[in-house]
């Protein structure tokens, strides 16, 4: 089975990927960091204004800010955007 | 009988024992709370955030992740912390604010019920088989495991009696008091757990003097080729050591690599090289380098034996160590384009949000609220986990260079670094580590089980649903015979180790296509049934191909690669084949795309009512 997948699709895949693989090959890394912190500032971003204050905390206990999701969210994420902006 | 980490004193075997009643008496405790199927799947949804949080850092850390994790950090560096961080923190908040609140208002237990009500039986049934195997599987092996390479490789104990101890405990609260003493006892385990793994990472840091003694220490290790050489006669270091320097490599120094095991292969060396670069090899490129030495490595090994069976040997240089991110060809099994997109974007969310392991805690939250917020408070947890398990890993390099397998990092560091009573800690921190992951994975299969198998097939041959009381009959039924049939399989399944990548590798083709269908489930109301069925079995199909084609990726365990284009497959195929089909009548739907729970006032009322049920 994975002969026969390897001889007929095998070659139609790998015109599909090794261009693909080529060109990440060739990303200068300093890209990689920032395409990593955009994931996770783009998450901070994405909680803090694409959402709904009001879906976010919905049933909360109060409106206090320790209780708004948004916080923790910034709180929680900011020691990783620390870590992959330093290692 | 001693393993590893040598003998425990009086005072270790005392912590111990104490642990064990203490965990056993909590968890019974909650069965008297016990009295229908939503008391014991979803805890009477009374789960407050910090406890949904706690419960799913440790059901998702295991007892050998200290071990693996560690030996992954002593052989590849911080990199293998990707998987607590960009693997797990954004995933959860998607978690969290995508598919956790809809799960939590459908009033599901488990998500290929919730797979069911949105596309239909058959991907609910597959789904559901597929994990309820995994499951099962998952719970022989993290027993085995735990009792064979932990306890016995550490301590010296006989691997059953951990197996059937374990067996007893985890079984006994669990079928007692369901997930409400399954996430209580995670809490205290948890809080177990942080302890030992933080008296390990203080005292290992303190040995190798701070982070900025350990990058120091790390980066000026000189790199070392680890040899395994096939011979029936006792081949000399000085061999080995002549045919590198053939080679072009500056030797410093060979030796036999400490025998650690009975069957330990005498032809084993530990080489220590000036560098890795010679002439032959300079390039700008370190992973064109480290190719190149170890083509060379090879070619040089070959000439010392004649045997038909190919030298085996493990390149080790520290350049990288403290690189989070590696280029995309990279000899290590981490390399940043699979680790931001195949593990960040994918099998994490997969993870995150299609594991009922994880997402069954927050099913049993108080409000959505708690919900959100456990899932966001157990990512908060999880950042630490790295520092517990894989900077000791990293102190090793500097205390054990010379250590052949990574895997024995953590039980020699234990040995050699911490004193009686916090030895006992530690092991008390692993029984924690090993028992909530159990406990939690015998809660979820039974539930599985129960509403996603047996419950869907009662339902087809009877006409009518479980009711409450028949369904806590037939989950604590199912908890019981899968904790003692875990317990005689255990052996089994963990000598079956092909057994064990064939279920595993099944999952794996799983995540991309389960992820696909189900976030467009989630966000596209015009996603139907058939685009649901074609996407997962199609998309499963790729998967497996993928897997079956050599090279197509630059790593040779692609599954970071595949789990990225199974799942753009997937995708293009739930969305194709969805439109050239009918669409699914809006009142099926309702309630169950994310669109019309944002914007629309009275459905939001009516799940409302429906969640407070």
């Amino acid at each position: 089975m994975s002969e026969w997948i390897n001889s007929t699709l095998g070659p139609l895949l790998q015109h599909l990927f090794q261009p693909i693989d080529q060109a990440l090959a060739g990303v200068y890394m300093p890209w990689a960091k920032i395409v990593a912190l955009s994931y996770f500032i783009g998450t901070m971003v994405w909680v803090f204004v694409g959402l709904k204050k009001e879906y976010v905390n919905l049933e909360a206990p109060s409106k206090h800010i320790w209780h708004d999701l948004r916080f923790w969210t910034v709180i929680s994420m900011m020691p990783h955007v620390i870590v992959y902006l330093y290692l | 009988m001693q393993g590893a980490a040598g003998a425990l004193a009086g005072i270790d075997v005392t912590i111990v024992i104490m642990y064990m009643i203490g965990v056993f008496v909590l968890g019974t405790f909650f069965g008297k709370y016990v009295k229908d199927a939503g008391d014991f799947f979803v805890a009477s949804r009374a789960l407050p955030f910090w406890a949904i949080g706690m419960s799913i850092v440790v059901s998702d850390i295991g007892a050998m992740d200290f071990v693996a994790v560690a030996g992954s950090a002593f052989t590849d560096g911080i990199a293998v912390a990707n998987f607590d961080w960009i693997g797990s923190m954004p995933a959860m908040v998607f978690a969290a604010f995508v598919f956790v609140p809809y799960f939590w208002r459908s009033g599901v237990y488990t998500i290929p019920e919730w797979l069911g009500r949105r596309y239909n039986a058959g991907v609910q049934i597959i789904h559901a088989a597929m994990w309820g195997i995994f499951l099962l599987t998952m719970l022989s092996l993290m027993l085995w495991v735990t009792g064979d390479e932990l306890m016995n490789t550490m301590l010296g104990w006989d691997p059953e009696l951990v197996v059937w101890l374990m067996v007893f405990i985890t079984g006994v609260y669990t079928f007692s008091g369901g997930l409400s003493a399954v996430v209580m006892v995670d809490v205290v385990q948890l809080i177990i757990m942080f302890i030992g793994g933080i008296s390990l990472l203080v005292l290992s840091m303190w040995e190798v003097g701070g982070p900025v003694g350990l990058q120091e220490k790390i980066t000026s290790t000189e790199p070392r080729v680890i040899i395994s050489l096939q011979s029936e006669e006792e081949i000399q270091p000085a061999t080995v050591e002549e045919a590198l320097a053939k080679a072009g490599f500056n030797v410093t120094k060979v030796d036999r690599a400490p025998m650690r095991t009975d069957n330990a292969n005498p032809n084993r060396f530990v080489a220590r090289l000036e560098t890795v670069e010679i002439d032959a090899t300079k390039s700008e490129d370190i992973a064109a380098t480290r190719t190149k030495a170890k083509e060379l490595i090879e070619s040089a090994l070959s000439g010392v034996v004649t045997s038909e069976e190919e030298p085996e040997f493990q390149l080790r240089t520290y350049e990288s160590h403290f690189k989070i991110l590696l280029p995309h060809h990279t000899d290590k099994p981490y390399p940043w384009t699979g680790i931001v997109f195949g593990l960040g974007i994918v099998l994490a969310v997969a993870y995150m949000s299609g594991n009922q392991a994880i997402v069954q805690r927050t099913l049993g939250a108080r409000s959505e609220w708690d919900a959100k917020g456990g899932m966001l408070f157990g990512g908060f947890l999880k950042s630490f986990i790295p520092l517990m398990v894989a900077v000791p890993g990293l102190c090793a390099v500097v205390l054990i260079p010379d250590l052949a397998e990574g895997d024995r990092a953590v039980p020699e560091m234990i040995g050699m670094l911490l004193p009686p009573g916090l030895k006992g800690l530690m092991f008390v921190a692993l029984f924690a580590a090993l028992m909530s992951s159990v406990d939690s994975t015998l809660s979820s299969a039974s539930t599985i089980w129960t509403t996603d198998l047996f419950g869907r097939f009662y339902q087809i041959f009877s006409g009518k649903e479980m009711d409450e009381k028949f369904g806590l009959f037939m989950g604590r039924a199912f908890t019981l015979v899968f904790i003692i049939l875990a317990g005689i399989m255990a052996p089994w399944i963990g000598q079956a180790e092909g057994l064990y990548v064939f279920i595993q590798t099944l999952l794996s083709m799983f995540q991309g296509p389960t992820l696909a269908i189900l976030l467009l489930g989630i966000i596209w109301p015009r996603a139907n049934r058939w685009g649901g069925l074609a996407g997962l079995s199609l998309g499963v199909v790729f998967t497996l191909t993928l897997n079956s084609i050599d090279g197509l990726f630059p790593s040779d365990d692609p599954f970071l690669f595949v789990a990225w284009w199974s799942f753009v497959f997937s995708m293009i195929v739930t969305v194709v084949v969805s439109l050239l089909t009918p669409p699914e009548p809006e009142e099926k739907i309702r309630g169950l795309v994310w669109g019309q729970v944002m914007h629309d006032g009275e459905i939001q009322r009516v799940l409302g009512e429906k969640a407070s049920k």
